[in-house]
């Protein structure tokens, strides 16, 4: 999941970009407001982290513009503005969150989090696929039960398949939001990954989860698409 | 702490007790005196009725006393005519007048009479003389010495006319009038009433006289008495009052006799003369004395008040009504007025407390709204046209003190949300930092990293303190300043001496511009924070490759400070906000992000509190002048420089560099 973090306090950037990309997120950073805006309307971002105070357009200002171009970002406001009147005023500009400075890690990871539930219209933080279950809040992955160990990119990767279960996505798409804008795009490092996903999640099971359509992309099972996994299996 | 309500009614209270006072006091005066007034018109009246009907009962006793009188004088008279010897002329003999009211016929004498008595000496002149001689004398002798005769001849028809004879002296004395009249009246039947007789001869040739008075002893003296009154024509009686001794006042008539004793004090009638002149040589003819009885009757006024008793009564009670009339009138005038003035007083009161009420309803309804301003809402919630003209000022000076209090509150507020603003970020910064390196276990390696970074973040939140405290300090006005005599040239070397590097660091150009001495009485350490923040802020926001210039002269009576910098400038309406706190032209922390909008506040206070000014001017993308200016101590250099102020610039510029050693003296 892709991240823009919009923040001209170097220090907080460099703790949060450090924080957010353990956590598995794709973070991409923005010192001020015109930054922000060209990155933002550039890129398909899962959440836009935005503060207030930033050098040549304020946040607030900001976020109107994107809401009056149809731009639908989630964007969670961070700002030091802790009043109500300021809450407010950012919800009603268009902000989907807002958290006060200073903020508990934990709190921004899973409010980010929901926030991208939320925009797959996802409320169970379990993502279930046949005996697949991927604990979003925990970030585990068992299935039958049996907990399988993932690396955070490939568990991003899962997340995100799991996210789009049934609908291809494309090579790009997993580029776009598993990768930050200093990852050096090789062509076939996404089919790397699927590979050491595949490995781990269907390598033993039944059936296949991870499904191939060749020329498009990739896709999760979804429960009415059956003849795929016979037809995997009579392989 | 006295209430206005409670002085204005108590003065309003005093005001109308004094006026409702006035007025009863003037109307009960005009009453009383209209009632006193009506009221002796009254009794007036009342008096003067009773005076006509007194006058008409006086009439009347006057009329019965007149009549009572007559008869009793009627009645002396008859005395008087039966004392022996004593005749009317008109029985004498024939008289000339003897067709007057008062003759008898003389054909018949009635009573016996002394007559005929021989005269004793012959009618010659000589014995005329003689007789009228000794009849004077003996009549007008004093009236105590003398008995009381009147001698009387008549006329003999055969004798010439105007003979006259008189009686012997023996005849005579039985002719004693008054004691006939005391023995009448006196002696032998005492008569009650009160009277007196005065007996009155009448002389040819003299004045009349009064020979005789006869009263009672109770009357206790004689009754003056006026002859001189009868002399006129026609009078009867008079009417008077005389005193009495232990009686009091009596109403008196006095009436003449209705004829004299003797010959008629007419005069002779002419016509009826005899053609002859008497012997006589200078005699009248037909001349003689004769004696008159005035009678005179009193009744005491007593009796008339007797019967007057009734109507004094009447009067006394009329009059008495008529002023217990009037007592109870003004008694019921006072309670009335009492009445009234006390109900007037009790209606304007309450009026009166209406009115202050409505009158301070204004002020009620200001200190309502006063009480209805908080710390939330400044305004006041009150039009100006629902106060009145006077409170018009008090509005304006209150709405421009809340206005002050909001302004104030707001700046307050702003503040505290600027401060807490610019705490929160680099805490947040901290906070973040430690909670991902706490995260998973890390190399001794990045934990170092992450210290670092914790240290950086640290020191700009202490920087950050430092500046709210200054700040904190210098408004709360317990920031000392120690003046002493400096070189201000030599305090620019030292601040450029300081940023120099700075500003190589950052490839900026960097000059100082200072010949001194230039004396300066201020607090250095102030200054100089004003002036390195200043030079601080040309470096921060300069464009690379541009210049910072500090220069210092003297400018007339005072030293001005120039940082020039070749910056991005400012618009006007940046310009005007720049000394403000916590605000950055362009909201960015973006160079070291430790001025967070303090700086240029803290200059300004510094710089006021030493007694400067600071202004600057500025030009978006060419730069901006900071100018602060210090009024130059007094002393040595003044002489040098006052007498040539204008020469001052011409001289400064060729000097601008490298003669600062010249330049003091």
């Amino acid at each position: 999941m892709r991240v823009l973090l919009v923040e001209d306090h170097p220090p907080l950037v460099r703790a949060l970009r450090q924080g957010l990309e353990e956590e598995g997120f794709a973070v991409d950073v923005a010192t001020d407001g015109e930054e922000a805006d060209v990155k933002c309307r550039s890129t398909g971002y899962d959440v836009v982290v935005l503060d207030i105070m930033l050098p040549k357009i304020d946040g607030l200002t900001l976020l109107k513009k994107w809401r009056a171009d149809g731009v639908a970002t989630h964007v969670l406001m961070l700002t030091a503005r802790g009043t109500t009147g300021d809450k407010v005023a950012g919800l009603d500009t268009g902000a989907d969150d807002y958290l006060t400075k200073p903020v508990d890690l934990d709190e921004l990871f899973a409010r980010i989090r929901a926030l991208i539930r939320r925009g797959h219209q996802q409320k169970d933080p379990m993502l279930r696929c046949y005996d697949l279950e991927i604990d979003t809040g925990a970030r585990t992955v068992r299935r039958s039960s049996q907990v399988i160990h993932l690396t955070p990119r490939e568990y991003a990767l899962l997340e995100f398949l799991a996210f789009h279960r049934g609908k291809v996505v494309t090579r790009s798409m997993i580029w776009e939001h598993l990768y930050d804008e200093y990852d050096e795009n090789t062509s076939n490092v996404v089919d790397v990954y699927i590979r050491y996903l595949r490995n781990k999640v269907d390598k033993g099971f039944e059936p296949q989860l991870i499904l191939t359509r060749w020329g498009e992309g990739y896709m999760l099972r979804a429960d009415d698409d059956p003849p795929p996994v016979s037809a995997k299996k009579g392989k | 702490m006295r209430s206005i309500r409670r002085s204005l009614l108590g003065y309003f209270m005093l005001l109308l007790a004094l006026a409702l006072g006035a007025v009863g006091l003037l109307v009960d005066r005009f009453a009383q005196v209209a009632i006193v007034t009506r009221e002796k018109a009254e009794a007036d009246r009342i008096e003067q009725s009773y005076r006509l009907r007194r006058d008409e009962g006086q009439k009347k006793f006057d009329a019965e006393l007149v009549t009572e009188t007559r008869a009793f004088s009627t009645g002396a008279q008859s005395t008087l005519s039966h004392v022996p010897g004593l005749a009317s002329p008109g029985r004498g003999g024939p008289r000339p007048d003897s067709r007057g009211k008062d003759g008898p016929p003389p054909r018949n004498p009635p009573e016996p009479r002394l007559r005929n008595v021989e005269p004793p000496i012959g009618p010659s002149e000589a014995d005329l003389l003689e007789y009228r001689r000794r009849a004077a004398a003996l009549l007008f002798s004093k009236p105590g010495n003398w008995s009381t005769t009147l001698m009387w001849y008549g006329f003999q028809r055969n004798n010439s006319p105007g003979w006259l004879s008189f009686e012997a002296p023996r005849a005579v004395a039985r002719l004693q009038l008054a004691d006939a009249l005391r023995k009448a009246y006196i002696e032998d039947d005492d008569h009650a009433g009160f009277f007196q007789f005065n007996l009155v001869a009448y002389l040819p040739g003299q004045h009349s006289q009064v020979i005789g008075v006869v009263r009672p002893a109770r009357i206790g003296h004689d009754l003056p008495f006026n002859l001189s009154a009868f002399e006129k024509p026609g009078t009867d009686h008079l009417v008077d009052d005389v005193e009495i001794p232990g009686v009091g006042n009596c109403r008196r008539v006095v009436m003449g006799g209705n004829r004299p004793f003797g010959n008629s004090l007419q005069p002779p009638i002419p016509a009826r003369a005899p053609p002859f002149p008497p012997p006589g040589p200078t005699f009248p003819r037909r001349w003689d004395f004769g004696i008159r009885l005035f009678v005179h009757y009193l009744r005491p006024y007593s009796e008339l008040e007797e019967r007057l008793a009734a109507d004094i009564k009447e009067r006394d009670d009329q009059l008495a009504q008529i002023r217990d009339d009037t007592r109870k009138e003004l008694t019921q005038l006072r309670t009335r007025l009492g009445l009234i003035g006390l109900g007037s007083f009790a209606a304007l009161v309450l009026g009166g407390w209406f009115i202050v009420a409505r009158g301070l309803s204004p002020i009620r309804k200001l200190s309502d709204a006063v009480s209805r301003v908080s710390e939330k809402d400044f305004r006041l919630p009150v039009e100006r046209d629902e106060l009145s003209r006077e409170l018009v000022p008090i509005l304006a000076r209150l709405t421009q003190t809340f206005d002050l209090l909001r302004q104030a509150f707001a700046r307050e507020k702003q503040a505290v949300g600027d401060i807490s603003h610019e705490l929160r970020t680099p805490i947040a910064s901290l906070l973040a930092t430690i909670d991902v390196s706490l995260r998973k276990p890390r190399t001794s390696e990045q934990y170092r990293s992450t210290l670092e970074d914790c240290r950086a973040i640290a020191r700009q939140l202490g920087q950050l303190v430092e500046r709210i405290m200054t700040l904190a300090t210098l408004d709360a006005g317990n920031a000392r300043t120690s003046v002493t005599r400096i070189d201000a040239a030599e305090l620019a070397a030292a601040c450029g001496t300081l940023i120099r590097p700075l500003a190589e660091a950052h490839g900026l150009a960097f000059a100082v511009q200072a010949e001194g001495p230039l004396p300066l009485e201020t607090d250095p350490d102030k200054l100089h924070e004003a002036i390195m923040n200043l030079l601080h802020n040309a470096v921060e926001y300069n464009r690379p490759e541009g210049s910072v210039h500090l220069a210092v002269r003297r400018d007339g009576a005072e030293i001005a400070f120039e940082v020039r910098d070749t910056g991005i400038g400012m618009p006007p309406g940046v310009r005007e906000k720049i000394f403000e706190r916590f605000y950055r032209a362009d909201s960015s922390r973006h160079a070291t992000g430790v001025h967070a909008g303090l700086g240029l506040a803290i200059v300004k206070e510094y710089v006021e509190r030493i007694g400067g000014t600071i202004a600057v001017e500025s030009t978006p993308d060419v730069g901006s002048t900071f100018r602060v200016t210090l009024p130059a101590a007094p002393g040595r250099p003044s002489e040098s420089d006052d007498p040539a102020p204008p020469s001052q610039p011409a001289r400064t510029s060729p000097r601008l560099r490298g003669e600062p050693a010249t330049a003091a003296s």
